[in-house]
C-alpha cells in the first residue's frame, strides 16, 4: 500500500518526524476512538444481499461486511483461518475436513455451528437462483458432512486449492434461511460478520451498524453507510465536500483532482486484476507465432501505460499471475518478454509476407470493449502497426456484445480482457485461462482459441491440482507460465490496474484491499474516526 | 367527458401493445447474452445452460413474446435477472423518486418559462426580452451532464449550501426538498427554454388580436388584458407543449438520476441495459409508456376544461 498524495520521503530524518507526527495523535488520545458513522461512496449499488445469489463486486463490498467466510485473507491475500480455526486435506487431497471455532454467534443470536458451514455451501450448489461464479468455483464439491464442530468436503476430484475458494463462501444461519426462503433472506441478510442489516433504500443507501458481540473483535464505527454514486467525478466531489468520507474507484481522471485537496487522502494497492492482449487463434495471421511476436515488437506497451493511466494508477503485467498471487517469476518474464523493437517488427512483416501468411494490405483486427482505457490500448496498438506498415483497423463494441462474441464466435481478431482469480490460487489463473478438454471449463480457452488439448499447457495445470505443497506446485506453474507467455506468445500481459480508494483524513487504520472489498474489521485492521 | 376518457384509454390500448412489442424484439435483437452476463465469461457451459432454461431463455422468440405477453395481462411483469425478484415491485420502489424529480423540474420549467415568456411578449425587443431569449439559446445548449456538474461544484463544494448527490427522503421534508433542488434545477432546464419560448410567441400572437385591442379600447386595465384576455388564451399551446416534453424530461431524468445519484427508475434503467436483464427493461418501459401516456391525457382533459370550443365540440359529439 502506499499513500498517493506523500511523495519524495527520501530523507530518513524527515521520515520519521512524520512518522511520529502520525503516532501522536494516537498517543495522545490513547489509540483507537470508538463511535461515529463511516459513509462510504460506492461505484454501483449491491444488487442482492445474499451471499449466496449476488457475486458482483458492489454485492460482496456489502455483505463482505455482514457475513463471515470459512477461511479469509491476511492483508498481502495468503489464506488464515476465520470461521474454521483448522483445515486438513486427506492423503489424496479428495477430502478436507474443517475445524469451526465455538461461541460464533449470528446477529439475531443463534450460534453458527458445522451444520450452517454445510448449508451454507449446499444452498450454493443446490440453488438455480444461486448459479454464479460462486457455484463454478465450489462445482468441484461432491458431498459434504457436519459431525460435531467439523464439516468435510468430498470432492470429485483432487483439488489442492480448496482452501482458497471457501474464503469466497459466507456463512448464513440454516434455520433461519430456510424458513424465510431465499427472497426473503436476501430482504433481511442475518450473519456473523461485524455489522448488522439496518436498512435499505434501494441505489440510494444502506445502513449496517456494528455487531457488539463480534467474535474477532469490537468494531470501532457505530455505523456504516454504503452509498451507490455512479459518476465518479460526483464520487470525487463528495469526498471534496465531506458528505462522504470513503470512494472508491478513483479513477484516473480524478486522480489527479483529489490530490492535494486538503482533509483528502489517497490509498493505493496494485489490484488482482490481469488486462492483456489476446490473439484468437481461430485462423490466420492470429494464429502464427511469427505474426504475433511482430505485433509483440510493434507495441510500446510501456509507453500505452503511461499515456492511458499518467496517474501511475497501473502497474506494467509481464505474467498472467497478479503480484500478490504466487508463483513470482516476473523478473525472468520482463527480461526475456519480446521488446518494443520497430526494425525487428518490420523484418518479421517481410518475412510473413514472404512467406505468405500475410499480405501487404492484410487487415489487422483489432477488436475491444466499451472500456475507455482499452479503448485508447487499442488505438496505441493500431497507431503502432501502422508504424510497421500493417493495416490495422480497430473496432469497439458494447461489453455484453462483445463478450458474446469472443464466446460464442470462432473470428481471429486481437481482443483484450481481464481476469480477476475466483480463488487466490495460480490454479484459478491457469485453469480459467488456458486449460482446455473436460476438465476446463471455461471461456478463456475458448475465448482464445486453442484447438485440442496442449498437453504441455493441460497437463501441469492437472498435476499441480493434486500436489499440496506449494513449493512443489510452483515448479509446475512456472515453466507454465514461460511456455505460455514466451514461448506461445498467446498474450501480451498488459496491465494489473490499482485499487484507489479516496479518504478524508479522518479515517484511520484504513488499508486498501487488492481484491477490492472493504477492509474495515479484520485480524490486521479496525477502522475509526479521528474526529 | 366519461365517454371522451373511454375511448382515450381504449386508444392505449394499441399503443401499449407496441411499445411492449418493438422493446421486447429490439432487446433481444441486440447482441448480448443476459447469462453469460450474469455469470461472467469463467461460468461452464451446463451453469449458462442451466440458467438459460431458468429464465426461459432457452425457448423460440415467439414461444418467450407469448409468456411475456400472458403475463403483462395478467399484471406479472416477469423476474428481474439481476435482483432475482418480481420487475414490478423493483420499479415501484423506485418510481416516486422518479416522478418527483420530473414534476419538480416541470414545476420549475413551468413556474420560471411562463412568466418569463409573458414579461418578454409584453416588453418586446428590450434588453429584457433579449436576456430571456440568451436565457433559453443558453439552456438549449447546455447538456443537463455538464451543467449538472457545473451546479454540484458551485453549491455543494465551493459554496455548501446544497447537499451533492442522493435523495434526502420524501419531498415534504427539508432534507428531501435541500436534496431535490440541484437535480430538479438541472433537468428543468431541458423544458424550460422551450416553456418560455413559447410562452412568449404564443402571447405575441394573441397580443395582436383584435379581441385584445377591443378589451384596452374598453378601458380595462392592462394587467386584466394580459393575464385574463390575452394569457388564458396564449397558454394553451404550452399546456399541449407540457404533455410533450413529459416524455424529454424522463429521458432526461435516467442521466440527471445517474448523475446525481437518485435512486430512481432512470438509474435502474441503465444498468439493466448493461446487465441485460430483459423483463426489468421492459417492465420499465411499459411503466413510463404509461405514465406517459396518462400525463399526455391528463393534459387533454385540462385542455378541454381551458378551451371552451373544444368543450362544446365534446357535448355535441356527446
Amino acid at each position: 500500500m502506499k499513500i498517493l498524495s506523500v511523495t519524495g520521503l527520501r530523507a530518513s530524518g524527515v521520515a520519521i518526524a512524520i512518522a511520529m507526527l502520525l503516532v501522536a495523535p494516537a498517543l495522545c488520545f490513547g489509540g483507537a476512538k470508538p463511535g461515529g458513522t463511516l459513509r462510504i461512496a460506492m461505484y454501483a449499488d449491491a444488487t442482492s444481499l445474499d451471499p449466496g445469489g449476488a457475486n458482483d463486486i458492489p454485492s460482496q463490498k456489502a455483505y463482505n461486511l455482514v457475513f463471515d467466510s470459512v477461511l479469509a485473507f491476511d492483508k498481502n491475500l495468503q489464506v488464515i483461518g476465520h470461521v474454521a480455526t483448522a483445515w486438513k486435506p486427506s492423503a489424496d487431497s479428495k477430502v478436507w475436513t474443517f475445524t469451526i471455532r465455538p461461541g460464533i454467534k449470528f446477529h439475531d443470536g443463534s450460534p453458527l455451528t458445522a451444520e450452517d458451514v454445510a448449508f451454507s455451501f449446499q444452498r450454493i450448489l443446490d440453488a438455480p437462483e444461486a448459479a454464479s461464479q460462486k457455484k463454478s468455483s465450489i462445482a468441484m464439491i461432491d458431498s459434504i458432512e457436519a459431525k460435531g464442530n467439523e464439516v468435510s468436503f468430498k470432492l470429485k476430484y483432487p483439488f489442492a486449492p480448496f482452501p482458497g475458494t471457501t474464503a469466497q463462501i459466507h456463512i448464513v444461519p440454516k434455520q433461519l434461511a430456510k424458513e424465510v426462503g431465499n427472497k426473503g433472506f436476501a430482504s433481511r441478510p442475518v450473519g456473523s460478520g461485524p455489522f448488522k442489516f439496518v436498512d435499505w433504500v434501494k441505489d440510494d443507501h444502506l445502513t449496517l451498524d456494528r455487531n457488539d458481540q463480534y467474535w474477532l473483535k469490537r468494531p470501532n464505527l457505530d455505523r456504516v453507510i454504503l452509498r451507490p454514486i455512479p459518476e465518479g467525478t460526483v464520487r470525487a466531489m463528495s469526498l471534496m465536500a465531506g458528505e462522504v468520507d470513503v470512494v472508491d474507484q478513483v479513477s484516473s481522471e480524478t486522480i489527479a483532482k483529489l490530490q492535494g485537496v486538503k482533509g483528502v487522502e489517497l490509498l493505493s494497492t496494485t489490484g488482482l486484476n490481469y488486462y492483456w492482449l489476446g490473439f484468437r487463434q481461430y485462423g490466420p495471421p492470429y494464429n502464427n507465432l511469427k505474426f504475433r511476436r511482430m505485433v509483440y515488437h510493434a507495441i510500446d506497451m510501456d509507453g500505452a501505460i503511461k499515456t492511458i493511466f499518467p496517474q501511475g494508477n497501473a502497474v506494467r503485467a509481464y505474467g498472467a499471475v497478479p503480484p500478490l498471487v504466487w508463483p513470482h517469476d516476473d523478473k525472468f518474464l520482463r527480461e526475456q518478454a519480446p521488446q518494443p523493437d520497430k526494425a525487428k517488427a518490420k523484418s518479421l512483416l517481410g518475412e510473413l509476407i514472404a512467406e505468405g501468411v500475410m499480405k501487404p494490405d492484410t487487415k489487422v483486427l483489432v477488436s475491444m470493449p466499451n472500456d475507455p482505457e482499452r479503448i485508447k490500448l487499442g488505438e496505441i496498438l493500431v497507431t503502432n502497426l501502422k508504424e510497421i506498415g500493417v493495416n490495422g483497423e480497430l473496432k469497439v463494441s458494447e461489453t455484453g456484445s462483445y463478450i458474446e462474441t469472443a464466446v460464442k464466435g470462432t473470428e481471429p481478431f486481437i481482443y483484450s480482457l481481464f481476469a480477476v482469480p475466483r480463488y487466490l490460487d495460480p490454479d484459478a489463473v491457469f485453469s480459467w485461462l488456458f486449460l482446455t478438454g473436460p476438465s476446463g471449463s471455461t471461456h478463456g480457452a475458448k475465448i482464445l482459441g486453442l484447438a485440442g488439448v496442449d498437453p504441455k499447457i493441460n497437463d501441469p495445470i492437472e498435476k499441480a491440482r493434486v500436489i499440496s505443497d506449494q513449493g512443489e506446485r510452483a515448479k509446475l506453474y512456472v515453466p507454465l507460465q514461460r511456455y505460455i507467455m514466451l514461448d506461445r506468445l498467446y498474450h501480451i500481459p498488459a496491465y494489473y490496474r490499482t485499487i484507489v480508494l479516496g479518504k478524508r483524513s479522518a479515517v484511520q487504520d484504513l488499508l486498501p484491499a487488492p481484491n477490492d472489498l472493504f477492509w474495515l474489521v479484520t485480524p490486521f485492521s479496525n477502522v475509526w474516526l479521528d474526529r | 367527458m366519461l365517454r371522451y376518457l373511454g375511448n382515450r384509454l381504449l386508444y392505449a390500448i394499441p399503443t401499449v401493445t407496441c411499445v411492449v412489442f418493438a422493446v421486447f424484439l429490439l432487446l433481444h435483437l441486440i447482441p448480448g447474452d443476459p447469462a453469460q452476463v450474469m455469470l461472467g465469461v469463467g461460468a461452464s457451459e451446463q451453469d449458462l445452460a442451466a440458467l438459460r432454461e431458468k429464465l426461459g431463455l432457452d425457448r423460440p422468440l415467439v414461444v418467450q413474446f407469448a409468456r411475456y405477453a400472458r403475463g403483462v395481462l395478467s399484471g406479472d411483469l416477469g423476474d428481474s435477472f439481476a435482483y432475482r425478484k418480481e420487475v414490478l415491485p423493483v420499479i415501484l420502489e423506485r418510481l416516486p423518486a422518479t416522478l418527483e424529480l420530473t414534476f419538480a423540474a416541470m414545476l420549475l420549467a413551468c413556474g420560471i418559462g411562463i412568466p418569463l415568456g409573458v414579461e418578454a411578449a409584453i416588453r418586446r425587443r428590450s434588453s429584457f426580452d433579449l436576456l430571456c431569449r440568451v436565457i433559453a439559446l443558453t439552456g438549449v445548449s447546455f447538456p443537463v451532464f455538464w451543467l449538472a456538474i457545473q451546479l454540484m461544484y458551485l453549491f455543494a463544494v465551493t459554496l455548501p449550501l446544497l447537499p451533492l448527490s442522493g435523495r434526502g427522503g420524501p419531498v415534504y421534508t427539508w432534507s428531501g426538498v435541500r436534496h431535490l433542488l440541484l437535480p430538479a434545477v438541472a433537468l428543468s432546464t431541458i423544458m424550460l427554454p422551450s416553456t418560455m419560448r413559447l410562452t412568449r410567441s404564443s402571447m405575441l400572437e394573441v397580443l395582436g388580436q383584435e379581441y385584445v385591442r377591443v378589451a384596452r379600447s374598453k378601458g380595462l386595465r392592462e394587467l386584466v388584458v394580459i393575464y385574463k384576455h390575452a394569457f388564458r388564451n396564449a397558454i394553451l399551446p404550452v399546456i399541449t407543449n407540457i404533455g410533450l416534453q413529459f416524455g424529454m424530461l424522463l429521458g432526461g431524468a435516467f442521466l440527471t438520476e445517474h448523475v446525481f445519484a437518485w435512486p430512481g427508475i432512470g438509474q435502474l434503467t441503465v444498468n439493466a441495459i448493461f446487465r441485460r436483464d430483459f423483463p426489468l427493461v421492459q417492465g420499465v418501459i411499459l411503466v413510463t409508456a404509461l405514465a406517459f401516456f396518462l400525463v399526455n391525457l391528463g393534459v387533454d382533459v385540462s385542455y378541454a376544461y381551458l378551451d371552451p370550443r373544444v368543450r362544446r365540440e365534446m357535448a355535441e359529439r356527446a
